[in-house]
């Protein structure tokens, strides 16, 4: 296609509309055709609109990442004054009625955001329409449960985890006394700071910053959080399954109806699977099964039982 | 039966008064939208991706008192997301201009000048919708890069459409140039490359 670029006063955006959803009839696709052959602009935004479409799709481990920006974001907002709407008496019975509704939703919203199919009013241009089925995931129960009731977990303070860590023998205190504005940090400065330096390969500064998180901000919510990444950064990274599943477990005692539960749950059943422990493999394919019937990681569960 | 958008909705007028558990459920609905909005803007592999996303979920908790209900909480939570990730890149483009470290801090920078051409029209757009006025770039970002249709970026906007329409004639105007006065650019022009 030729293009001659020339200033366009009238842009036909409801037939761009229908193309990126494969509305347009073969009118709108000649009225469009001949507009793109003289604009430049749009046909570009229109290529683009494509290009976007294609390369910003869910990915594989988005799951973690949402997971991690959620608890980010509550809890940096746990540290700050909120303002809140005044409740009006309308409001009062929006809110009893949405309560209500929160517990119907809450569950499903977990599960759905494990296989991506979550997504808020208008469905998104351009993709197919959420399967209506996926709403009814049933929700979890809200009480604290242990990962596997007939496997009590220990309970492990955080001053309790082992420095396991190969190079990371500084420790976390040796760590946070090189920086001179430690002791003012926040949970939260203390996870941002973990996070980096695992994003940026330093894995022994990593697990050095998340033991110093837990150990400084035991009942925060950025230490809970921290465990589960804690526990991928050891079992992936830096060789130490059991000091990972200890990670998870303690999550789990905690926050066993958690954001990154399923993602704990996974990580005790491939820590004890790289440790050769079988049968505690099993049992935690099976709780993750039991717990996430639609999770991520159920097929991967179901083929290791099937191997037995 | 209430659809997702009617619970939603009662989801954010909980989440307005400050309950946590309400604002957890909200978050945790919308931050695939506004990861996206996140990767759009700055680039998937951009290293401030989920620094973005997550300042984007805190503006939008910082909003709710504010939210009357005139659009969808999805579409206003896309207003708010992609003019917060338009905010952090500016801020870290300068940032990185001051430091003299781009190569440091954006990893995806070079790539996106140098990869294919479906990646160098996207860098395009992420680099002019940086210099467009802000109510012009939030309409081209909500609509190429979030996919909205004209109606739904007004009721974003909660701007009547004709003002969207003024809105993205302008930012187009912006984009006509910026291909004229580059030749190189013309190959972008080549649709599905």
């Amino acid at each position: 296609m030729s293009h001659v670029s020339r200033a366009v006063d009238v842009h036909p955006e409801e037939l761009l509309d229908a193309a990126r959803r494969g509305e347009l009839d073969e009118s709108g696709e000649r009225r469009l055709s001949s507009h793109l052959e003289h604009c430049a602009a749009c046909a570009v935004e229109k290529a683009a609109a494509a290009d976007f479409d294609a390369a910003i799709v869910a990915a594989e481990g988005d799951e973690r990442i949402l997971a991690a920006i959620v608890e980010g974001a509550l809890g940096r907002l746990e540290t700050e004054p909120r303002v809140v709407a005044r409740a009006s008496r309308r409001t009062v019975w929006m809110a009893v009625a949405a309560a209500l509704l929160v517990g119907l939703f809450g569950g499903a919203a977990a599960a759905l955001w494990a296989v991506g199919a979550f997504d808020t009013s208008a469905p998104e241009p351009g993709t197919p329409p959420v399967d209506q089925g996926a709403l009814t995931v049933p929700a979890q129960p809200a009480e604290i449960r242990a990962p596997n009731p007939s496997e009590p977990i220990p309970e492990i303070s955080p001053e309790e985890t082992p420095a396991t860590t190969p190079g990371a023998d500084e420790g976390a205190a040796a760590l946070l006394a090189r920086e001179p504005t430690a002791p003012r940090e926040t949970a939260a400065d203390l996870l941002t700071r973990a996070n980096d330096a695992r994003r940026e390969d330093r894995f022994a500064d990593a697990a050095a910053l998340y033991r110093a998180l837990q150990a400084r901000f035991p009942r925060s919510r950025e230490a809970a959080v921290s465990r589960v990444a804690h526990g991928r950064l050891l079992l992936d990274r830096l060789g130490d399954p059991e000091g990972a599943v200890r990670q998870f477990d303690r999550y789990l005692s905690t926050s066993s109806d958690g954001v990154l539960a399923e993602e704990a749950r996974a990580g005790r059943a491939l820590a004890f699977a790289r440790l050769g422990r079988t049968a505690e493999e099993r049992r935690a394919w099976e709780d993750l099964i039991r717990h996430h019937p639609a999770s991520v990681h159920a097929e991967r569960a179901r083929r290791r039982l099937a191997q037995d | 039966m209430a659809d997702r958008g009617d619970i939603l909705r009662s989801v954010a007028a909980v989440a307005a008064t400050g309950d946590a558990r309400a604002t957890r459920e909200l978050l945790v609905a919308l931050a695939p939208r506004v990861l996206r909005a996140a990767r759009g803007v700055l680039g998937p592999e951009h290293a401030d991706v989920e620094d973005a996303a997550q300042e984007a979920l805190m503006a939008i908790v910082r909003a709710l008192p504010a939210f009357r209900g005139e659009s969808s909480v999805g579409h206003y939570a896309s207003r708010i997301a992609v003019r917060t990730c338009l905010a952090a890149r500016a801020r870290g483009d300068e940032r990185r201009r001051r430091e003299g470290a781009a190569a440091d801090a954006v990893r995806s920078a070079p790539a996106e000048h140098e990869g294919t051409t479906s990646a160098r029209r996207q860098a395009m757009i992420r680099e002019l919708l940086l210099e467009l006025p802000v109510e012009q770039a939030e309409a081209l970002a909500l609509r190429v890069v979030l996919g909205l249709s004209m109606a739904e970026v007004a009721e974003a906007e909660q701007a009547p459409v004709n003002t969207v329409r003024s809105r993205l004639r302008l930012a187009k105007e912006a984009l006509r140039r910026r291909i004229e006065g580059d030749p190189s650019l013309a190959e972008l022009l080549e649709v599905g490359s």
